[in-house]
């Protein structure tokens, strides 16, 4: 019974929740540090399909992680060279990067493999096993110890939440803010690379299918908190095992397949729920998206 | 031995100078306090002396050397911490944090537990008691926020603390306390700056005081040595530099021979920061009453109840009656179709939509006239012809009705502002700091228009923080003290002084 | 010199640089991919103009921009940030749908065609209005709770085609075809391309929204409102009916999406239809500047991007449709980056005293 349960929930919803994980924490930096990101889905994309690119050239899924976290990370720069040295709005150019980030995989497929946005799949003996789920442990394990313990986490959170005591303390809040822009590109680029490596074994077009969303609702729902943004993603996953469980499935005494829809929409109900309840609104970072 | 001296200190903006030749010393370990009204020029000294603004001319001494401090975070390193009206806290981090910030112990991770030892010293060494160094910052009074910040700028090992208005947001039992902390501070060698505009506290706790007024030192007292009307003089001062030299048409008023226009009945309004308290006045056609306080004592709020008292129902108690109709729950546009025109507090944020042209500005709160258009389209025709008419009759430059007003100077701005409230022929007007920040030429187009207005029988509730500006135009004055009118002068009676000393707090 | 030239136009020419810097890069990207650049603009010119089925094919990607770009435009003179054009567009084209539907009866185009139009409107309209009414009432950011209903609408809307009004004889996912009466004729002279006297209605309707924005109390007061929200509610503005107006106005255009696609061209509502609308419609906006009749050539050109976009994917070797969506997010990030034209002002300022 046990064994069933963790074969048949607990470890599925652990793997479709890495994605979300890396990404909803690497958004949880960003907007701590003050800076709106709507970014991530775009930060994933590349991620995957750069992740796919390299663990298909090396045969080596290990290059593939690293060669996603670079990809998010590149796009992200472009990202915060947009918002913080020329001052662009943050949403604007957010949109901006995931609409760039749609064009890039099947730009570069078509001249790379002469496809229309996908990556031949890649062999069974470099795909990723369990390195994404131990990995994802110790993200969470770091996130939180640097964000309640270290002198990074801290100015970090104070960029985000008063960022004249923080400058007014000496140090800068524009380093802090570019921090967190990185760290929001690294971790999501690393959330697409699980996508494409880890959760399948190829890059398919518009591969992150609004799990870039997902991980900032989760961000929201947890509160831009570490460990209650982790939970809102496992809770993110839980939904997306039950609809997958459920697809196609016919219950007794009915004679259509249960509609996922409803299920599939759940992570974004749950946020417009919260945001527009009382609890919801006081708890972004006080200076988010505030231009100094 | 001088902990900071300013010699011959002066900052000019364009021609506007708001600090001309400031000297003053402040001497090691004593409290000193820096008093002026508001716009007196403190808060440019401070910012001069934190780096903000290079000064123009003249030099600052620290600790007897000449330096040139070219950041906050440059005084700091030069022992000079200030605590901010408005607090440099994060309410949802700790205390302890919140003092640490920038300075923490530890390489990578912070060492909080010796970051907690060294703060427990320093509050003993001083005498401050606190203990809730893990509580969020939100959850303390305001009070304790205050010792809060006292407690980062000594651990941050400054010698001269600098507090600005501490008292302004305190509870009477919260000064108390303030005070008697800085005392311990100061005998513990620490050197404490007080800049403030009360003068009972700074006559009760400071060593000595430097006097500002119009940017420039009145002069520095030995507290022991002088007394409340010495500095009220020193304060408000006197040589008033524009008089209103036209008409003063005299009205009937005596006896009743007028009804009020507006008519204020036992008005108390809640306010975390300003209340308003059991407030009654009345005004009469061809009377201009002046409202007059130091910022910060119900003034604000009043006003603010009184554009758009449907704001504030639930928070408010009382009656305005206008024309005997009652109006305690209005909105601007009954209040604008009831007869009451506004030139707001602050007409950058409250008055003007600054990427927008004269035109679209005059419209604000006009727009449902139906002179200016009719079954909800605007006559652009008809309101471009007006505002051509108004930039003669009130030489607003440029002239032009497509400028953005963002792009004018603040005299012209506020002579729009002043038009558009007088467009609807109002029988009240609501008239906030006509004059603030405003160049000489308009100051004299300004009053010139508002006695016009008086002298044509218009009833006008004048606030004002230019006593100066009351004194010259008002037939009454009240002075509003911690919510309450205090003291009400009739136009004979009117003298700086004495409503000097009543807006600190003293006896009319 | 910089203050004599109107604002007006400097924000034009500034969108004019951006575009063109995006489009540039476009070029760069598409000559590093071994592809000339001479070419490219060559197939780029055909596919916009070559033909009258060319043009007309690039004014049906034009068509939902100019609806998109006013659905962003709209609330933006509130000052609200409606990324949802996207869903508030499925919403409303499935509503299209639905309307031949329940209007199956309905034989005079005359009567179909304004009762599908009309509840296009209504239902994007009401899906516009969720977002301003949170945001006026519950104070919930219309950035999150756009992007949110967005993918609901997706949810929404793809449950009502698979199990609603499915069409049984289709193996795709998408609903029972719409009757003869709803369907809106081509013009001849653009030989096929599904684009008719909807294109004249689109553009009176820019010309009209820009009219009463410009003209009208209701549209003083989205300005006034965006502009300073302070002065707003000082002067009686009420800010609540100005934020939930807009977003069902801005709803129920992206609605009328609908209109282009479901009754212009597929004659059914299938899931997945859109590419990206309302995604696009933030760009628009934003090459327009917030000015409505700016919106007809942003959409013009954003449209032929689409449309140049898809030549090259056949007529050329490397080169995807996909790259509109580079140079898309490239053009916004040229014309939404204010800092950059203010370093290229300084350069030119100093070019300008070296030179003189």
């Amino acid at each position: 019974m046990l064994a069933e349960i963790f074969t048949n929930w607990a470890l599925p919803v652990l793997r479709v929740s890495t994605p979300l994980i890396f990404a909803a924490l690497g958004g949880m930096w960003c907007e701590r540090s003050g800076v709106i990101q709507i970014g991530l889905e775009g930060f994933m994309l590349v991620g995957s399909f750069f992740a796919a690119v390299t663990t298909l050239y090396f045969s080596n899924s290990y290059l593939g992680l690293l060669a996603g976290a670079l990809a998010g990370a590149l796009l992200s720069v472009l990202y915060g060279f947009s918002v913080l040295r020329f001052r662009a709005n943050q949403i604007v150019a957010g949109t901006a990067v995931n609409l760039f980030a749609l064009g890039v995989p099947p730009f570069l497929s078509k001249i790379w493999f002469d496809s229309t946005g996908s990556t031949p799949p890649i062999p069974g003996e470099a795909q990723l096993r369990f390195l994404p789920l131990i990995l994802t442990g110790l993200t969470v394990a770091f996130s939180v110890f640097v964000y309640t313990r270290t002198k990074f986490g801290l100015r970090l959170r104070f960029a985000g939440e008063h960022p004249e005591a923080l400058k007014s303390a000496g140090v800068s809040v524009a380093v802090k803010r570019w921090q967190g822009v990185l760290l929001s590109g690294i971790l999501s680029g690393i959330a697409g690379a699980t996508l494409s490596t880890y959760l399948s074994s190829s890059f398919i077009r518009n591969m992150s299918a609004g799990r870039g969303f997902i991980a900032l609702a989760a961000v929201i729902l947890g509160k831009w908190r570490p460990v209650q943004t982790v939970l809102a993603c496992l809770l993110f996953g839980f939904t997306e095992q039950i609809q997958t469980r459920l697809q196609g499935v016919v219950l007794p005494g009915s004679e259509e397949p249960v509609p996922v829809q409803w299920i599939q929409i759940l992570p974004y109900l749950i946020t417009i729920v919260v945001l527009a309840s009382a609890v919801g609104r006081s708890r972004a970072p006080k200076a988010l998206g505030v231009v100094e | 031995m001088n902990a900071l001296e300013f010699r011959g200190v002066s900052k000019r903006f364009g021609s506007f100078y708001a600090n001309r030749d400031l000297s003053f010393e402040v001497r090691a370990g004593s409290i000193h306090g820096l008093i002026g009204e508001n716009g007196a020029g403190k808060s440019t000294a401070m910012k001069v002396l934190f780096g903000i603004h290079p000064a123009d001319e003249g030099e600052i001494l620290v600790g007897g050397k000449p330096v040139r401090i070219k950041s906050p975070v440059h005084a700091m390193k030069h022992g000079i911490g200030m605590v901010h009206q408005h607090f440099m806290l994060a309410g949802p981090e700790t205390v302890l944090d919140n003092i640490i910030l920038g300075h923490e112990p530890g390489f990578f991770g912070i060492n909080r537990e010796k970051a907690r030892v060294t703060l427990r010293k320093i509050s003993s060494d001083y005498g401050l008691s606190f203990d809730r160094w893990d509580s969020p910052v939100s959850e303390l009074s305001v009070g304790e926020q205050q010792r809060v910040e006292i407690l980062k700028l000594l651990y941050q090992r400054s010698e001269v603390l600098i507090l600005d208005e501490p008292t302004a947001v305190l509870t009477p039992q919260e000064v108390k306390e303030l005070f008697q902390n800085l005392r311990r501070l100061k005998d513990e060698g620490k050197t404490i700056l007080l800049i403030s505009h009360k003068l009972k506290e700074v006559l009760e706790f400071t060593d000595s005081v430097t006097v500002m007024r119009r940017g420039e030192g009145v002069g520095t007292k030995i507290t022991s040595e002088t007394n409340e009307d010495e500095l009220a003089q020193m304060m408000v001062g006197r040589p008033v530099s524009f008089t209103y030299q036209g008409e003063r048409k005299i009205f009937a008023t005596a006896g009743g021979a007028t009804r009020p226009v507006l008519a204020v009945k036992g008005l108390s309004v809640e306010s975390s920061s300003e209340p308003v308290r059991d407030v009654s006045f009345e005004i009469r056609p061809g009377e201009i009453l002046g409202i007059a306080g130091v910022q910060g004592n119900g003034q604000t709020t009043l006003l603010r109840y009184l554009t758009h008292p449907a704001r504030f129902e639930g928070s408010s108690e009382g009656l305005i009656l206008l024309k005997g109709k009652d109006a305690s729950r209005f909105d601007p546009l009954s209040l604008r179709d009831a007869g009451v025109g506004l030139v707001p507090e602050d007409r950058l944020s409250e008055g003007l939509l600054l990427h927008q042209d004269l035109t679209e500005n005059f419209l604000l709160g006009q727009h449902r006239d139906p002179r200016y258009g009719t079954r909800g389209f605007l006559n652009r025709g008809v309101v471009r012809t007006r505002v051509e008419e108004k930039i003669k009759e009130f030489d607003i430059r440029p002239p032009f009705t497509t400028v953005w007003t963002g792009r004018m100077s603040g005299g012209n701005q506020q002579k729009l502002v002043i038009a558009r409230a007088l467009d609807s022929n109002p029988d009240v007007l609501l008239i906030a700091h006509p004059t603030r920040g405003v160049d000489v030429g308009a100051i004299e187009k300004i009053h010139e228009a508002i006695m016009q207005e008086r002298n044509r029988g218009k009833a006008v509730l004048l606030f004002s923080s230019e006593l100066d500006e009351l004194i010259d135009l008002s037939d009454r004055i009240l002075v509003f003290y911690n919510g309450s009118v205090r003291a009400t002068y009739a136009r004979s009676e009117f003298d700086a002084w004495s409503m000097g000393r009543v807006m600190g707090g003293g006896e009319k | 010199m910089k203050n004599l030239l109107p604002a007006s136009f400097r924000s034009f020419l500034r969108s004019f640089a951006g575009a063109l810097a995006g489009f540039g890069a476009g070029l760069l990207v598409c000559a590093l991919a071994g592809e000339s650049p001479m070419k490219i603009i060559g197939i780029l010119y055909r596919s916009g103009f070559g033909s009258g089925y060319d043009f007309g094919m690039t004014l049906f990607y034009t068509a939902p921009l100019i609806l998109t770009g006013l659905a962003v435009a709209i609330p933006f003179k509130a000052g609200l940030f409606n990324i949802g054009a996207e869903g508030q567009l499925t919403i409303g084209a499935l509503a299209a749908a639905w309307a031949g539907v329940l209007g199956s009866g309905i034989t005079s185009p005359w009567i179909a065609v304004p009762f599908a139009a009309g509840l296009a409107f209504l239902a994007g309209g009401l899906w516009g209005l969720i977002p301003g009414y949170l945001k006026a009432k519950r104070g919930s950011h219309e950035v999150i709770t756009t992007i949110m209903l967005n993918f609901i609408a997706a949810g929404v809307t793809s449950y009502f085609t698979l199990y609603t009004i499915k069409d049984p004889n289709s193996a795709q996912a998408e609903t029972i075809p719409l009757p003869a009466s709803f369907h809106l004729a081509p013009f001849s002279v653009f030989n096929g391309a599904p684009m008719g006297g909807l294109i004249f209605f689109l553009i009176l309707l820019v010309v009209v929204l820009h009219q009463v924005l410009w003209n009208s109390v209701w549209g003083y007061e989205l300005k006034a409102l965006g502009e300073n929200e302070t002065a707003a509610e000082t002067y009686g503005i009420p800010r609540a009916r100005a934020w939930m107006s807009s977003m069902f106005v801005a709803g129920g255009v992206a609605g009328l999406v609908g209109l282009i696609e479901i009754l212009g061209n597929s004659h059914r509502f299938k899931i997945g239809f859109s590419a990206d609308y309302g995604f696009v419609g933030i760009a628009v906006a934003l090459v327009a500047r917030g000015n409505i009749m700016g919106i007809l050539p942003a959409a013009f050109l954003f449209g032929f991007l689409q449309k140049g976009a898809a030549s090259l994917d056949l007529e050329t070797e490397k080169v995807t449709r996909d790259l509109s969506y580079l140079i898309q997010g490239l053009i916004i990030l040229g014309v939404s980056a204010e800092g950059l034209w203010d370093a290229v002002g300084k350069l030119g300022q100093r070019w300008r005293s070296n030179a003189g």
